[in-house]
């Protein structure tokens, strides 16, 4: 029965045009969801399918691009939930499956439909509501350029209760290339910088109501079983219920030096305020707080009030905590939860715009930023100017300008304005094809990421998806294209036994753990990898150069318990041909035909022979 | 004989496997504990995830008895 | 009035919920055999970040639904003190809904019949689930004596405003 019927998902998305305004129906069939998932693997076979004739010339920001917003099949039924966000990304030009947390993604399957693919773009300001079986594209004239904050009681106002909904803020509607896709206040999806693609269709949200039932699972007694199994795992991880994500930011700064400080100058600090005891004594109103399902509840909502202006964010989560925190010089912790907040309420990815505000501050030190490009000094830990810049950001105002297109091409740009070498401004900058690195170093080795983990990455800097040694094992990316495909949290996730027996419990599939790491996994990442190596229309990744950790991590750590870590590039080197072996991708990264047709995906060939050919490598 | 068969950066310091001699019966997370702190390894049992040979989490009533080789990974990766 | 004796209750503590909602997928899973969360008896709103709001059926004790229903659908389990729906007499006027003080019994497409909380015959699920999870945010008490429990009753937005102002302001 497995293919002829889907267990688990309903076999069909919503499709919004909103160009002409049409919405129909686009069919997934149960081959496809057996080949590819759902969720980031779905999102990357239907990108291919519908843009992949001209990859290259799509531009992220323009109409032509598509916006998935998907569902998997432990969509629902597996604790805790994650809703896929992808399209070409304005980062890497590329393919990355961001998440986010939201009651979308189980409301849009109680609709009856397991996501959305949106397309075109609406000339004035517009905001889809589904209801079950009905879609409206809604006039949003009146809620374009509101915060996250005010957009959510505006909306409830409007529709008279609380709806799930995702959305994006100022930041988004300016294009600015580190927007995330915003849900529940303090949630993003902000790899991939699709909340400047959401803008780009003048899309404020997508709001959903489902009244109805999640779709019939294939084997109900065991599903009951193994999700009783998972909640009780999964509920005795009581220290990471207590601190959550927060308490990474005292001990991977302070336990593993692998946080970023000052643009990631140094790896280590050992400031006791960012110690998550102290935090939630100081300012943690809710703990704990959970998302759909969820029985680890890992959040928190934390209050603080600066200059009479209160601020809610949450624990803050670790990425914040020390993007906003550690890597701005900000040892606060009442400042960077106030950043945090802000952050959250223009829409703004806090990883990539910590990132590149960590650049422009170590610009300024350098001298190669001025005041005359500012209108201000930039200095680390200065909250007033670090709040001004992250607005500049948002609004594209002055030097916000140039830092709103993202590390990468903001350094770029840098250069050019300065006349020097590209390479001069990029050696500060810390990130691999486009996506600012997530707040895990690898120079102490102490943390989990491993050398090749960005550099190898599919989704560059991405640390929700990095790539390692052995590819057939939870350290491969593989993994995390198969959590980001399914759609979980991570979170919640347990051993791969486990994740694949609840998978067939819920779809009725026979998967194996050598299918998951020698074929799907392998699919799904060899399909992104092409599209990131076309990439455009302004960007070409070269493998050869762009397969590899940012300047900065070869130098030497210079503080903390593993000072003079770092790694070695020959280790890289060696770890990264091996990486490729095991995927069936050749010297350079790029895949072989052997392995696409392995693969069913040899309607890539041709894209695979243009890019072997331009590196000159036959 | 009781086999720990490290993964990532754990395998790094401390080896792909490390055979520990056990004469009688002892609690793999209370062993595998140990180790870490005896090593300095700045990770605490509870962030990593213990799995037999086919990929299935470990019990933490679990003994060097029960079974003779185990893998260690980490548990959360990333947040 | 009659007495509650042997009566049960589940007593909510705001400050421990979570918002996770698996009370709803609980009581769906058991009274519906699939997970439909618009079906599920217990409803939690979330106005505000942090500060979630589960709200059902109190069994009020003048029980203003039974009195309400024109065909006699609704009567009283006096074992548990739940009300109970007679499906083959709701006619889904909603009168139940209008009479009740929180709005509480649920409308549901695809169901014939007015949904109210039930105790699940006096082991609920809801509260199995929460207590599972280690939340422990609903518990099975005794039902206490009297009417201050129809404060819990109050519409969700009404008990939103008076919980959660004490929190956040």
């Amino acid at each position: 029965m497995g293919m002829v019927q889907t267990f688990g998902m309903w076999g069909r998305l919503l499709d919004v045009d909103l160009s002409s305004g049409k919405v129909a129906e686009m069919k997934v069939s149960p081959v496809t969801y057996r080949m590819f998932i759902g969720g980031r693997g779905l999102a990357a076979h239907i990108l291919w399918r519908e843009l992949g004739r001209r990859w290259r010339e799509v531009d992220p920001l323009g109409p032509e691009n598509i916006l998935t917003v998907l569902t998997g099949p432990l969509t629902g039924y597996y604790p805790g939930i994650k809703l896929s966000i992808s399209g070409k990304s304005p980062q890497s030009g590329g393919v990355v499956g961001s998440v986010v947390s939201s009651h979308v993604a189980y409301a849009i399957k109680a609709c009856g439909y397991d996501g959305l693919v949106i397309r075109g773009a609406s000339r004035d300001p517009v905001y889809i509501y589904v209801r079950d079986g009905d879609v409206e594209v809604r006039d949003a004239s009146r809620l374009w350029g509101m915060r996250g904050v005010d957009l959510i009681k505006a909306l409830r106002s409007e529709l008279g209760r609380d709806a799930p909904s995702i959305y994006i803020g100022p930041a988004g509607e300016n294009l600015v290339r580190t927007a995330a896709v915003m849900a529940r206040w303090f949630h993003a999806a902000g790899y991939g910088g699709y909340g400047a693609v959401m803008g780009s269709k003048k899309l404020k949200a997508v709001v959903v109501e489902g009244s109805g039932p999640l779709p019939p699972v294939a084997n109900k007694d065991e599903f009951v079983k193994l999700r009783y199994e998972v909640i009780d795992r999964v509920a005795s991880r009581v220290t990471f219920r207590r601190w959550g994500t927060t308490s990474a930011i005292w001990r991977v700064g302070h336990d593993t030096s692998s946080e970023p400080v000052r643009n990631w100058q140094e790896e280590w600090h050992n400031k006791e305020e960012f110690n998550h005891v102290l935090i939630e004594w100081r300012y943690w109103a809710k703990n704990p707080w959970a998302d759909w399902s969820c029985p680890l509840a890992c959040m928190k909502v934390s209050k603080v009030g600066i200059g009479g202006v209160t601020y809610l964010s949450d624990g803050p989560d670790y990425e914040m905590g020390a993007y906003l925190g550690t890597n701005l010089g900000v040892f606060e912790v009442d400042k960077a939860i106030a950043l945090s907040a802000m952050a959250d309420d223009l829409g703004l990815c806090g990883i990539q715009t910590g990132n590149v505000m960590g650049l422009a501050v170590e610009l300024f030190e350098r001298g190669v930023l001025t005041r005359e490009n500012v209108g201000y000094d930039l200095r680390w830990g200065d909250f007033e100017g670090l709040r001004r810049l992250m607005e500049d950001i948002a609004y594209r105002r002055g030097v916000g300008r140039v830092l709103a297109e993202g590390t990468y091409r903001a350094a770029v740009e840098i250069a050019r304005m300065k006349g020097v070498d590209p390479g001069e401004v990029l050696k500060y900058a810390v990130q691999v094809k486009g996506v600012g690195i997530g707040a895990h170093g690898i120079r102490s080795r102490k943390d989990y990421p491993q050398p090749i983990a960005y550099a190898a990455s599919v989704q560059g800097g991405d640390h929700t998806s990095v790539a390692g040694l052995p590819a057939n094992s939870e350290e491969s990316e593989s993994w995390s294209a198969f959590l980001d495909s399914a759609v979980v949290c991570s979170f919640t996730s347990t051993d791969e036994d486990m994740m694949i027996r609840f998978t067939n419990a819920v779809t009725g599939w026979a998967l194996t753990k050598e299918e998951l790491y020698g074929v799907v996994g392998p699919r799904i990442l060899t399909l992104q990898r092409v599209m990131l190596l076309l990439g455009g229309p302004d960007v070409r990744w070269d493998p050869r150069k762009h397969d590899d950790n940012p300047p900065r991590f070869y130098e030497p750590l210079p503080s903390g318990p593993y000072a003079g870590s770092f790694v070695p590039r020959d280790e890289v080197r060696k770890n990264l041909e091996e990486y490729y072996k095991q995927l069936g991708w050749d010297e350079n990264g790029i895949p072989t035909e052997d392995t696409l047709k392995k693969l069913g995906l040899y309607d890539l060939a041709d894209a695979v022979r243009e890019i072997r050919r331009e590196l000159g490598a036959g | 004989m009781f086999c720990l068969q490290f993964y990532g950066n754990l395998a790094h310091s401390l080896g792909r496997t490390l055979c520990l001699d056990v004469d009688r019966c002892v609690s793999i997370y209370s062993i595998i504990e140990e180790l870490l702190r005896s090593k300095g390894e700045p990770i605490s049992v509870d962030e990593l995830l213990i799995t037999t040979a086919d990929g299935k989490q470990v019990e933490h009533e679990a003994t060097t008895c029960d079974l003779g080789e185990v893998r260690v990974l980490r548990l959360v990766r990333g947040g | 009035m009659a007495s509650t004796q042997g009566q049960i209750w589940v007593l909510v503590d705001y400050s421990l919920c979570t918002g996770c909602r698996l009370c709803e997928i609980a009581c769906s899973l058991k009274h519906e055999g699939v997970i439909w969360p618009a079906a599920s008896r217990i409803t939690v709103y979330e106005d505000y970040p942090g500060c979630p709001v589960p709200h059902y059926c109190v069994q009020c004790p003048d029980y203003p639904c039974v009195s309400a229903c024109p065909t006699k659908a609704l009567k009283v389990d006096q074992n548990t003190g739940a009300v109970l729906v007679d499906t083959s007499l709701c006619t889904l006027c909603s009168s139940c809904v209008q009479a009740c003080p929180g709005r509480v019994p649920k409308v549901v497409k695809g169901k014939q019949y007015v949904l109210i909380c039930d105790l699940c015959g006096g082991d609920p699920a809801c509260v199995k689930e929460c207590t599972r999870a280690g939340y422990n945010a609903l518990r099975v008490i005794r039902k206490p004596q009297g009417t201050a429990i129809k404060h819990y009753a109050k519409p969700p937005e009404v008990v939103v405003r008076e919980v959660c102002s004490r929190v956040f302001g």
